[in-house]
């Protein structure tokens, strides 16, 4: 009898420590439980990690072909994300230039979405997206533009400031623009920005460590 | 004079630059050239690739003064473009501005450059298509009215 109630108190207390590290094991990626914020190397300079993370908000925009393109298109994949307009001549081609060398770096992985979004709508048509985006060749690249206020919604979450200067005598005008590269994780939130100007580099170090570091 | 010979031969192989004057045959001649014109050099010049009837677009290079007095460019112009003009990108708190450069002034010995996410000189308004190996031509005032030429070539970021 002794012996039989030992052993009872046995299984007990293995099913009690299964369900302990059971628990332990499961519950974090059940409710989420953000880690302590990554810290990268002192070498990088000009990275600001988000933590806890800002989740998007829910969108409408549309993509250079005028296919639909919501939230729901980043879920499950790692995006790399540029606010521009087509008509700026130095710092959207250049970082666009930059986001294609890295999408071709062999340590990138090759499932990241490299998105380039429109703060000038009204200039920027479909047509012109496919112009300015079709140039880079790329096929892991996407524009998107949409309505003035979704275009807000969106900006106004990430701290995505814009402004145009006054137009000029051909109704041209310039648009100054917050010019980082936000690095957005499967679940739509934004995991860190890289603060330009950007290098092949330095994109390329920090997108591997934060997606390595929130991915696990 | 010899040094001013050489430099001479360096302007004209520098890429472009075209100031005139240094075919003239007289020496006295090609010495007053190269202290009042041939002492800005423009290199290393490109174009950035873009759509070919893209609104705007960037040109890059270096200007290098290497004369015994300052230089002050007051403009630029571009027979392929209705506009050009010179500006400065500078970032602050990540915002990306542009600011219209209204003269730049080359240091004797000095140097100016323009790259990406720099100066640039703003190509607007393109009166034909442009496209890759282009060449285009620019032509920058100098204080006094001097004009001087240079060439850049239509390519992608190196």
């Amino acid at each position: 009898m002794a012996i039989v109630s030992q052993n009872k108190v046995h299984i007990i207390v293995i099913v009690l420590i299964t369900l302990g590290v059971g628990a332990g094991l499961f519950l974090p990626s059940l409710i989420d439980i953000e880690p302590a914020p990554l810290v990268l190397s002192e070498k990088i300079k000009g990275v600001i990690i988000e933590s806890p993370p800002g989740v998007l908000p829910d969108f409408n925009l549309t993509s250079q072909n005028g296919t639909p393109f919501t939230k729901k298109e980043l879920d499950g994949k790692w995006s790399l994300v540029f606010f521009g307009y087509t008509n700026c001549p130095d710092v959207c081609p250049t970082t666009m230039g930059t986001l294609d060398r890295v999408s071709r770096q062999q340590d990138v992985p090759t499932d990241t979405q490299y998105l380039f979004v429109s703060v000038d709508p009204k200039r920027d048509t479909a047509e012109k997206l496919k112009e300015f985006i079709g140039f880079f060749k790329n096929d892991k690249f996407t524009a998107l533009r949409g309505e003035r206020a979704e275009i807000d919604k969106l900006t106004e979450k990430i701290g995505v400031t814009f402004d145009y200067e006054e137009a000029g005598a051909d109704g041209n005008y310039i648009v100054n623009h917050y010019a980082a590269i936000f690095v957005i994780d499967p679940k739509a939130r934004v995991r860190a920005y890289i603060l330009p100007p950007h290098d092949v580099a330095r994109v390329t170090e920090v997108y591997r460590a934060v997606r390595s570091y929130y991915s696990g | 004079m010899v040094r001013s010979l050489a430099r001479g031969i360096g302007v004209i192989t520098a890429g472009g630059t075209s100031v005139g004057w240094f075919f003239a045959g007289s020496l006295a001649l090609l010495f007053v050239a190269t202290t009042a014109r041939a002492d800005l050099i423009v290199e290393n010049t490109w174009v950035r690739d873009a759509p070919p009837n893209a609104y705007m677009r960037a040109g890059y290079g270096t200007f290098r003064n290497d004369g015994p007095q300052a230089i002050t460019i007051t403009d630029v112009r571009s027979p392929d473009f209705d506009r050009a003009e010179v500006h400065e990108t500078s970032f602050k708190n990540g915002m990306m501005t542009m600011r219209r450069v209204e003269k730049i002034v080359v240091a004797p010995g000095g140097r100016f450059d323009f790259s990406p996410n720099g100066n640039h000189v703003m190509l607007i308004a393109p009166k034909r298509a442009v496209h890759k190996g282009d060449k285009i031509e620019m032509e920058w005032v100098l204080t006094g009215g001097t004009v001087v030429k240079s060439v850049a070539e239509v390519r992608g970021a190196p």
